[in-house]
């Protein structure tokens, strides 16, 4: 396996959501997808988490099963301190408003058929609160739409970024504790994409949200969240501040991808990366370490051991057994030696 | 606005350059209209563009813009909702337009090829991929059947598609999304065309994919001499891998240059505002970002006005009464098509003008300055 160990949760008091040694996989006709496998992390309240990691790695399975979308094969899923795997269906249901989602796809997540005001108060009326229409047309207008323009419209006759901002409304309207959004940017152009960033992030403070944040988009997990998790084929490699990650990259393949981006500015060189290929298969995972077959460093030991997820610097976790902060500027701390 | 329809037969397409002093690309005042429900859609309206052998021209802007419809004009594969587009496209100063679908038919491949921004309209789902890879080069190329099978094997493999042997028995409906997208960029390199249109090529890969196609790509250039139209809405790729750059909005260029220019010297508000939207590495978290309002306008009956006006903070009473044409800007080794472009005193000027009064002359709020 890749990179197990909970070195790097925190204090469990102070996290709205930690999940411990979560486990999903998938059966299928070809075998059992090994889809998230022992992965552990938390989120504190108000906190932006955010995972990256290419696609396949395992980013969605793990946002359904800590937000209980999807039940884990195993492990255990903290809200508020409390297990939630042992809920009943209706236990679930009752906690569902608290822990909304928003998806990549915003028109095939809204009813086609309802108008954009329906929509937005539909999620209350299942709990038996309809909101006046006054509330939702300020909820239309703190999503930055004009009520009067979209307020009777239904999704298809809106664009992308406005069927975002709907979807969006709708879960807010819930007065939720922590939104799960899975890759909400990845199909709307640039400044449609920066827009909706502006306004998460406006409404997390606003409303003082929690918010678990996906995109394979490094620059675009970055600009949002305070924690970033990079996942690769289902384990974590690296969980880093957010200012750190880029800058002091402790995992080969976080380095990678980081290498891999490519940079609004000509003048910058394009440095050789150094990994090639796909993901391996999740259903026959590599021995050892996950990375190791794409891994310029990779002994071995890689082969032979899991490396356990261990600090690098203060905040800083990698799960690598050649994990290393360089480049490093001369006063920083550096990192523990490995022992094998 | 000509509409030169030559149809005079020349020497076969794939021989020679017919005029070896010619760019390999030129296009003149291209226009590409579609007849739709809503009206006359002017998805590509007046463009001018020349690309040289070996050389690469990104084509960026955000959805709808026109990229597209550009380089299907390019390939003479519109659609029968298209106008008859008028303009000029020549290839080694070639005209292609007026030629007949069976004449254009022969160029694709050798002369001119495409990367399909959906890979799955570039592959015939009931066909294998040795088939598919093959047919192009069983006329273009004088290679045996088993110097052809190589040579697929050879292009899966460089497009990054593992065990290419076996996946050559294959069909499409058998690969993933990103495959798939391998595999149409590998059949429009089969036949080592002298320019390809690339339609964001590795827009469905992951970055570590997409670092190796594009170095692939930029190889292929280095070695053949290939000219690339590289169509993406990423300015990262722009920025990393083209020679030019051309900026479209509702379906023209409103700003074009040496790709060095064009980042340094950005003059178009259009553009300025696309590289503010986007998040950057370096900068902290949470850093808000200079999104444009609004979006992109569908071009029906365009009228006679700046097309950025109703998003731009530069925007004055003139550009709502008049069109800015694409002209040289000097300064900035680049042309650009704006009354008010950044950077410029005129520019400077208008924005403050805007600032003090706190709304554009379209309307938009603009941040007032403290005086
Ligand atoms: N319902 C399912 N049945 C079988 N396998 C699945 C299922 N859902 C996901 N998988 C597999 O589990 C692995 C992780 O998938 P997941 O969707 O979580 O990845 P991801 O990181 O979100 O990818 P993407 O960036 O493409 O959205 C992949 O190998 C995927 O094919
Ligand atoms: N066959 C068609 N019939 C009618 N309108 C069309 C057709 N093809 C394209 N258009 C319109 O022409 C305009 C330009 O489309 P085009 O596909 O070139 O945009 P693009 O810049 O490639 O966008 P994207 O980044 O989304 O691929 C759009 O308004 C589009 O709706
Ligand atoms: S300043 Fe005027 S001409 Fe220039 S982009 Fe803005 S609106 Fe268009
Ligand atoms: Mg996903
Ligand atoms: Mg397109």
């Amino acid at each position: 396996m890749a990179g197990s160990g909970n070195a790097h949760l925190r204090e469990a008091d102070d996290a709205l959501l930690r999940v411990e040694n979560l486990v999903v996989t998938y059966p299928t006709d070809a075998g059992v997808v090994h889809g998230v496998s022992d992965v552990s992390i938390d989120v504190r309240r108000g906190e932006t988490l955010g995972l990256v990691g290419e696609s396949g790695c395992g980013k969605s399975t793990l946002g359904r099963a800590m937000t209980m979308l999807r039940e884990p094969t195993s492990g255990r899923v903290l809200f508020d301190g409390k297990d939630l795997t042992g809920l009943s269906r209706e236990g679930l249901r009752r906690l569902r408003p608290r822990l909304q989602v928003i998806f990549q796809d915003p028109a095939s997540s809204l009813n086609p058929r309802r108008t954009v005001r329906k929509i937005i108060a539909e999620g209350l009326e299942i709990w038996g609160r309809k909101p006046t229409p006054e509330v939702v047309d300020e909820m239309i207008s703190a999503v930055g739409l004009d009520p009067a323009v979209v307020g009777e419209r239904r999704p298809g006759q809106m664009s992308g970024g406005q069927c975002q901002r709907v979807a969006i409304a709708r879960a807010l309207m819930l007065k939720p504790d922590l939104i799960l959004c899975d890759e909400p940017v990845s199909s709307l152009d640039v400044s449609i994409q920066a827009q909706i960033l502006n306004l998460l992030e406006r409404l997390r403070v606003d409303y003082g949200l929690t918010l678990i944040f996906i995109a394979h988009d490094l620059a675009v997990v970055k600009n949002i969240s305070d924690r970033i998790a990079v996942m690769y084929l289902g384990k974590l490699c690296e969980v880093a501040p957010s200012g750190d990650l880029h800058r002091y990259p402790a995992h080969p393949y976080t380095r990678a991808l980081i290498d891999a981006v490519p940079v609004a500015d000509p003048e910058v060189e394009i440095v050789p990366m150094e990994i090639r290929g796909d993901l391996p298969s999740p259903i026959n995972p590599p021995s050892g370490c996950r990375f190791r077959t794409r891994c310029p460093l990779a002994t071995d030991l890689c082969a032979e051991r899991e490396p356990e997820i261990r600090e690098v610097r203060p905040g800083h976790y990698a799960a690598c057994h050649y994990a290393t902060t360089q480049p490093l500027p001369a006063d920083a701390p550096t990192a523990e030696p490995v022992t094998v | 606005m000509s509409l030169p329809t030559k149809t005079k037969t020349q020497s076969p397409p794939a021989g020679p350059a017919a005029d070896s002093d010619a760019p390999l690309l030129a296009i003149e005042d291209l226009r590409t209209w579609f007849d739709t429900p809503q009206g006359i859609v002017h998805a590509v309206d007046g463009v001018d563009l020349t690309l040289e052998r070996g050389k690469t021209l990104a084509l960026v802007g955000e959805s709808g813009s026109g990229k597209s419809v550009l380089g299907r004009s390019v390939m003479g594969i519109l659609g029968s909702h298209a106008l008859t587009p008028t303009g000029s496209v020549r290839i080694d100063g070639r005209e292609l337009r007026g030629k007949s679908r069976k004449e254009l038919r022969g160029l694709w491949g050798p002369v001119v090829s495409m990367v399909f921004q959906d890979p799955l309209t570039s592959l015939n789902p009931v066909r294998r991929l040795d088939v598919q890879l093959t047919e192009g080069m069983a006329v273009h190329l004088p290679l045996s059947k088993a110097d052809r099978l190589a040579r697929a094997v050879d292009l899966l493999r460089r497009v990054g598609i593992p065990e290419p042997e076996r996946r050559l028995r294959m069909y499409p409906h058998e690969l993933s999304g990103g495959m798939r997208q391998r595999v149409g960029i590998a059949i429009a390199l089969a036949c080592k065309p002298r320019l390809l249109i690339a339609d964001e090529p590795t827009t469905a890969l992951d970055v570590t994919i997409q670092r190796q196609i594009l170095d692939l790509l930029a190889e292929l250039q280095d070695l053949g001499g290939m000219g690339m139209i590289l169509i993406t809405h990423n300015l990262g790729v722009a920025a990393g891998r083209s020679d030019d750059i051309a900026v479209m909005y509702a379906g023209q260029i409103i700003e074009k240059g040496p790709t060095k220019n064009v980042f340094k010297h950005t003059r178009h508000p259009y553009t300025s505002a696309l590289l503010g939207s986007l998040p950057r590495l370096e900068d902290p978290p949470h850093s808000t970002l200079a999104a444009p309002p609004g979006r992109p306008p569908v071009v029906v009956d365009p009228p006679r006005r700046c097309r950025f006006a109703e998003r731009c903070s530069h925007a004055q009473a003139r550009c709502l009464s008049e069109a800015p044409t694409l002209d040289q800007d000097t300064s900035a080794g680049t042309s650009v098509a704006c009354f008010f472009p950044v950077g410029t005193g005129r520019g400077t000027d208008a924005l403050k003008r805007n600032q003090e009064a706190g709304r554009t002359a379209a309307g938009l709020a603009v941040e007032r300055s403290v005086a």
